[in-house]
């Protein structure tokens, strides 16, 4: 009535000066009402357009402009929007875009929701703050009448009052209740009499050390306990965590030994909940004097609160809910003092909930007692400390959902949210957004740290339960506080089995809502649309396409025995389900990562280079011939073939014609001097060709190198087989050699076509070894490309030869005609120079390896190493493997031969060769071992035919 | 109906398909599904730290295991029916346990392959011997074998590597930076790669390969959720489907066994079924659980699971009767 009465008589008393106030007022607002217009008509000017229309024709139409982006705003999408802002003040682009994707609405739209919903939650926050506190003023104007000690004090007050003159009535009901408190002095009754004042008007942190310290000064115990019972807790509670969120470490000192010094065991366990959690979230503080402190006040309080669980049962006032309390009490003190697993965040969750369902049972416990000695003041104290523990909400708990608007909520539906909102012990209201908050929470850490949660979970639903009947009580808060006085009554006359009730009926409401915001109404959508389950039909696999099924897996084995050894682990309950697997038996070593063999992400050189031969191939047959010439040579005149040199010699022409003169003693002079002549004569064609061919020389060199025993190759084989051969194609090149030069571009042109028909007749021929469909298959297969040949030698002698070719490797006798008779039909034949059959012989093995596997499949090339002495073509039978399938099938054959042959030859160099034409092959390997299988795949599903427009599409990539 | 076994499916017996079986009890969301190549069984990894293993003929949860300690990442069987590797989440740095070899039989930890510094975001399994490839956000790719700790072989390459084996055990794939696809012969990889692919025009990041039961084809999804169908021996594009973004969820796309078709899930929340031969969609369906960030055809059954925070079983359905309601549920899907 005091603060009703202020405002009037201040009105009253200075009416010329109010007077006056509303004159300038209103002056200002006309000026600016004609600035406006002003602003308004120039607008109007230079735009051509009345900046007003839209309003105008609003206004006419009575449409509300300012509104519509809320208007469009759907239901459904508010409510969303609700329930996300009851976990999350802000949102982050990403769901507001998902939001308005949702529910149509737009991102903007969204964002303001959000926005508003913020600024009305914290000025919310902020009235009934103001709200709690002046209802308290009443209180301490009267107390400051009374004393009229402080002179800061009324400043501050009268702004409060008038502001707002509603909750007066309450006023003189509070105000008296306390004074009873016997046996003070002076100090105390000065501190009785101000502490609150000022701790509530305090905001600086030096201010609230200076007031602490007078706390401390306190000795009186019942003064404490006075303090503490009137919610001094709760506004230190708030001061803690203001300090620790500022950092403020010499304050939270302070606090802390405060709360030393306050008879904390005493309190009520609402508001110990507060304290207990502030104190918590120190625990990790930056600064270990703190968390320490913080830490060994949390066991002294669990010992103390342990202990007077102890004392308070003689007492017989114990129901078993009350035990029940103490226990969860413990629980919680225990659980945010002993598990570290949690996060702070839980901590705070949990400890809040059980606590705060404590402290509501117990002040109600309590109240019912006390009112036999204190009268009707108890209820009004319980309700003063909700008002307080309020006021010192924290910032950041801001959220209260009763306080926002609910669009196309009914009251009906309001009032249980709003009743359930206020009663939280730790100065928060618990609202329905909190607890469903709590119990995503609950949910979240459940599946994340299981069972744990579970006791938090039962806490949870009994705390809603418990909500509910002190609604009444607690709807006091912001709305108006007389509610305060019927309430009480209500409360009391409430049966104690009331709350249990409620909280199973209220249970499945919330989990259904819960449901609707988490991801539930998806599988509830599965549900619906599910069919009924039927084993589904199998579906066979091709047997062709080989699909792998573990086949060369040992690991089956091994498990499969372990299996029998060890017994099966089931677990029949998700409980049972240990976090973790057991370790393995034996720790292993960590084995020495640095000797991982690195992987090349690049495809070796060597690749490139074998697909680059066919290219080259089609370029080059001119300078292949020169090349093979000089490797004969190199290969020949050392005892075993260097490659350096060779390598040399291949680069260098010149260098090779040299060597070959230097070589001519071996020869007779009469040959050597034919020989540099063909050569140079050769030589200057091969110039001529090469001019345009200078980039691939390069490549092709690089291509040979790791080839030179093949050279010499068809020196052994001859050498074994017909001597006169082995010099053939040299005495062959003298006439011919400008014929291969121009010839073979032509030749090797067609070689893809010409080898797609006796690749595949000849892989079969391999396979079946038939000596007459190979006889007659070569030279079919051959056929087309003698055709293609304009000079008259050249075809004449591809036939021949390279059915000779097929016919020398596998048999011996029958081909041997055409053989001869091709040898006897170069009238250029020269006499074998013994010399060069020893070194080539060696090479026999490796040779072989590669023309038997090679054979007839590379017969058109075959022949035209005839021509070229085979040096260079090492490297074209590689690129052609890759694409020859039969290649794998025939390995069995390929090795047979291989090693039939090696022992015939010198062993010694055999030995020395095959590392070499190993170190070939695997070269090819990635080529062979893949593409042949597939292909092998394919031919298999009648996709033989893509086979070579797909190597053809891998050499055009390549180029 | 009398059970029947297909060796095609058809665009009816494709459309036809319905949920037939959902699990919702995971608390995250599923990270990765992978089946037995031979059994009828599919394991998954999941946010909530649980390796589960699911009969897929009688669609039944048959286990589930918890690992609080590593985390469940990427999940693959390995050729014995309770065996798996599964990825670590957590822990890496202090253990480099990044990969465990597992027991689901008798739930033991058989072996810590150690190596990667980072976390697996790709795991495959030789389909015909004991090695496995891991690709790790350590921009490494490395190559094991079950029975030993020690690693094979390492590549070391740019960006988040992605590897696949194909079917046959003959190629792997890995894809790196720039949407190169490198193939590699499994019997000699360390000669390097025998092929590039590039995904042309599309230089965003593979995060997942998959090679057609018959070897013809690979399927590369890339983080912005296009699908490409190649050929796998050449590397041409066949097709290329782009699918609504879904940011922060890789969608997957999977081959039916006959190597027909192709579905992938898609960022508005639906499913979509091509066929490769006559390169039209053949079905779309709401997928009921969002962005199905797993999809997998079970390798020799008529079915698949789509699994985002729950875990779907699809299957045909038969009677024409339900079939109704999955067609209106295809418009819905198309429509949202």
């Amino acid at each position: 009535m005091d603060a009703l009465k202020e405002p009037e008589i201040e009105i009253g008393s200075s009416m010329e000066s109010f007077l006056k106030l509303m004159d300038s007022q209103r002056e200002l607002v006309h000026n600016q009402i004609d600035q406006l217009q002003r602003i308004v008509v120039t607008q109007c000017k230079l735009t051509g357009v009345n900046p007003l229309s839209q309003e105008m024709a609003a206004g006419a139409l009575s449409i509300k402009i300012g509104k519509r982006p809320r208007d469009l705003l759907n239901p459904k999408a508010v409510n969303y929007m609700q329930a996300i802002f009851s976990i999350k003040d802000s949102i982050s682009k990403k769901e507001s875009r998902e939001i308005s994707a949702l529910f149509g609405v737009t991102v903007a739209q969204v964002r303001d929701f959000f926005n508003s919903q913020r600024t009305r939650v914290r000025k919310l926050v902020r009235l009934s703050r103001e709200k709690a506190s002046r209802s308290n003023v009443p209180e301490e104007s009267y107390d400051r009448n009374l004393t009229s000690s402080d002179s800061m004090i009324p400043l501050d007050v009268v702004p409060v009052n008038s502001l707002g003159p509603t909750s007066i009535e309450e006023a003189p009901s509070c105000s008296k209740q306390d004074d009873a408190l016997p046996g003070l002095d002076d100090m105390d009754k000065y501190f009785v009499e101000n502490i609150f004042i000022l701790m509530r008007k305090e905001d600086t942190f030096s201010g609230q050390v200076k007031l602490m310290e007078w706390i401390l000064q306190i000795q009186n115990s019942s003064v404490l306990y006075w303090f503490l019972t009137k919610g001094g807790v709760m506004i230190l509670a708030t001061w803690l965590s203001q300090a620790a969120v500022e950092e403020q470490t010499s304050v939270l000192l302070v606090i802390l030994k405060v709360l030393c010094h306050l008879p904390l065991h005493k309190s009520l366990p609402e508001q110990m909940s507060a304290i207990l959690q502030s104190v918590n979230s120190l625990r990790f503080y930056r600064t270990s004097d703190i968390s320490n402190r913080a830490r060994v006040l949390l066991s002294r309080w669990s010992k103390i609160f342990a202990r007077s669980q102890a004392m308070k049962k003689p007492n017989g006032r114990k129901s078993s809910s009350e035990a029940q309390n103490e226990v969860l009490l413990k629980q919680s003190i225990g659980e945010i003092m002993g598990d570290g697993l949690w996060p702070p965040n839980t901590d705070i969750g949990e400890g809040a909930l059980v606590p705060a369902y404590e402290g509501l049972e117990n002040s109600r416990k309590l109240e019912s007692p006390q009112a036999l000695k204190l009268l009707p003041a108890s209820t009004y104290d319980s309700a003063r400390k909700h008002i307080l523990g309020f006021s010192s909400a924290h910032n950041r708990e801001r959220r209260k959902v009763q306080l926002v608007e609910q669009p196309g909520q009914k009251m009906a539906g309001r009032s249980p949210h709003a009743t359930r909102a206020v009663p939280v012990s730790q100065g928060r209201p618990m609202s329905a957004d909190d607890i469903q908050k709590a119990k995503m929470r609950a949910h979240y850490m459940q599946s994340k740290y299981g069972k744990n949660v579970l006791s938090a979970g039962s806490n949870e639903t009994k705390t809603e339960g418990l909500n509910r009947p002190l609604t009444t009580q607690a709807s006091i808060l912001p709305p108006v506080s007389k509610v305060h006085v019927q309430p009480k009554n209500e409360e009391h006359k409430k049966p104690e089995v009331f709350p249990t009730e409620v909280s199973n009926r209220i249970e499945p409401h919330f989990d259904a809502k819960q449901k609707m915001d988490s991801v539930e109404p998806l599988w509830e959508r599965c549900k619906r649309v599910q069919i009924p389950w039927k084993t589904p039909p199998e579906m066979l696999l091709n047997d062709l396409w080989r699909v792998g099924d573990g086949e060369n897996s040992k690991e089956v084995d091994v498990q499969r025995n372990r299996n029998r050894r060890e017994g099966e682990i089931i677990y029949r309950t998700a409980q049972e389900i240990p976090s973790n697997p057991k370790e393995p038996w034996d720790v292993e070593m960590d084995y020495d990562d640095t000797l991982t063999p690195d992987i090349p992400t690049e495809q070796p050189p060597d690749a490139d280079a074998a697909e680059t031969q066919i290219p080259h191939d089609k370029h080059g047959n001119s300078k292949i011939a020169s090349v093979p010439s000089s490797s004969q040579i190199g290969a020949g005149s050392p005892p075993e073939p260097d490659l350096e040199l060779l390598a040399v010699l291949l680069k260098n022409p010149e260098l090779v014609f040299a060597l070959t003169s230097g070589q001519a003693g071996n020869l007779s002079s009469k040959e050597t001097v034919r020989l540099l002549d063909m050569i140079k004569a050769g030589g200057a064609g091969f110039a001529g060709n090469l001019s345009g061919f200078n980039g691939k020389v390069e490549e092709k060199v690089e291509v040979s190198l790791p080839s030179p025993t093949p050279p010499s190759n068809p020196g052994t084989v001859r050498s074994g087989w017909k001597p006169d051969e082995v010099r053939n194609p040299f005495s062959q090149r003298s006439p011919v050699g400008n014929v291969v030069a121009y010839t073979s571009p032509g030749v090797t042109t067609k070689i893809p076509t010409v080898e797609k028909l006796p690749f595949n007749s000849t892989t079969k021929l391999q396979q079946h070894s038939s000596e007459s469909s190979l006889s007659q298959q070569v030279p079919t297969a051959i056929s087309p490309f003698s055709f293609l040949h304009t000079s008259t030698i050249v075809p004449q002698k591809h036939v021949p030869i390279t059915t000779g070719h097929a016919s020398e490797r596998r048999f011996p006798c029958s081909p041997s005609l055409p053989v001869q008779t091709k040898a006897q039909q170069p009238p250029f034949m020269s006499n074998p120079s013994h010399n060069y059959r020893p070194p080539v012989g060696n090479l026999g093995p490796v040779y072989d390896s590669w023309e038997i596997r090679q054979g007839l499949v590379l017969n058109p090339r075959s022949h035209a190493n005839q021509n070229n002495y085979n040096a260079s073509y090492t490297r074209p039978v590689p690129s052609q493997m890759m694409s020859n399938p039969p290649w794998e099938g025939d390995g069995n054959v390929v090795d047979g031969g291989f090693e039939s042959w090696s022992p015939e030859n010198s062993p010694t160099r055999s030995a020395i060769y095959t590392p070499e034409s190993n170190s070939v092959e695997p070269r090819m390997n990635f080529g062979w071992n893949y593409r042949p299988d597939r292909s092998r795949q394919r031919n298999s599903a009648g996709y033989r035919d893509n086979n070579w427009p797909g190597n053809g599409r891998w050499q055009d990539r390549r180029n | 109906m009398v059970m029947m076994s297909f060796t095609e499916l058809d665009d009816d017996t494709v459309r036809s398909m319905a949920i037939g079986a959902v699990f919702s009890d995971f608390g995250g969301k599923i990270n990765w599904v992978d089946f037995h190549r031979k059994e009828d069984l599919l394991v998954t990894a999941s946010d909530d730290d649980s390796v589960r293993l699911y009969d897929i003929a009688n669609a039944k949860l048959v286990k589930t295991t918890n690992h609080k300690k590593h985390g469940a990442d990427r999940v693959c069987f390995t050729h014995h029916p309770s065996s798996v590797i599964c990825s670590s989440k957590y822990n890496l740095e202090s253990t480099g346990e990044s990969l465990r070899y597992l027991s689901m039989y008798d739930n033991r930890c058989l072996r810590y392959f150690k190596g990667h510094k980072q976390r697996v975001v790709s795991l495959c399994m030789s389909p015909v011997n004991d090695s496995f490839m891991s690709g790790s956000v350590d921009h490494s790719v490395r190559i094991w074998d079950l029975r030993v700790n020690a690693c094979q072989g390492i590549l070391r390459l740019r960006g988040r590597p992605t590897v696949a084996y194909d079917q046959q055990g003959l190629v792997f794939a890995v894809a790196m930076e720039g949407g190169a696809i490198k193939l590699f012969d499994s019997r000699s990889y360390d000669k390097g790669p025998f092929d590039t692919f590039l995904v042309g025009g599309d230089t965003a990041e593979v995060c997942d390969i998959k090679f057609s039961t018959d070897g013809k084809s690979m399927l590369l999804s890339t983080t912005n959720n296009n699908v490409y169908i190649l050929d796998a021996y050449g590397g041409e594009k066949r097709c290329g489907l782009s699918l609504e973004p879904s940011p922060n969820t890789p969608i997957e796309a999977t081959f039916t066994p006959d190597g027909q078709y192709v579905l992938s899930g898609s960022g508005d929340g639906t499913l979509h079924a091509w066929s490769i031969n006559m390169r039209k969609e053949v079905a779309s369906w709401n997928s009921h659980i969002g962005v199905a960030a797993c999809l997998k055809w079970a390798p020799r059954r008529a079915m698949f699971v789509a699994a985002s925070t729950v875990l779907t079983f699809w299957i045909p359905n038969d009677s024409k009767s339900t079939a109704e309601p999955v067609m209106v549920d295809t418009e819905v899907g198309a429509e949202s």
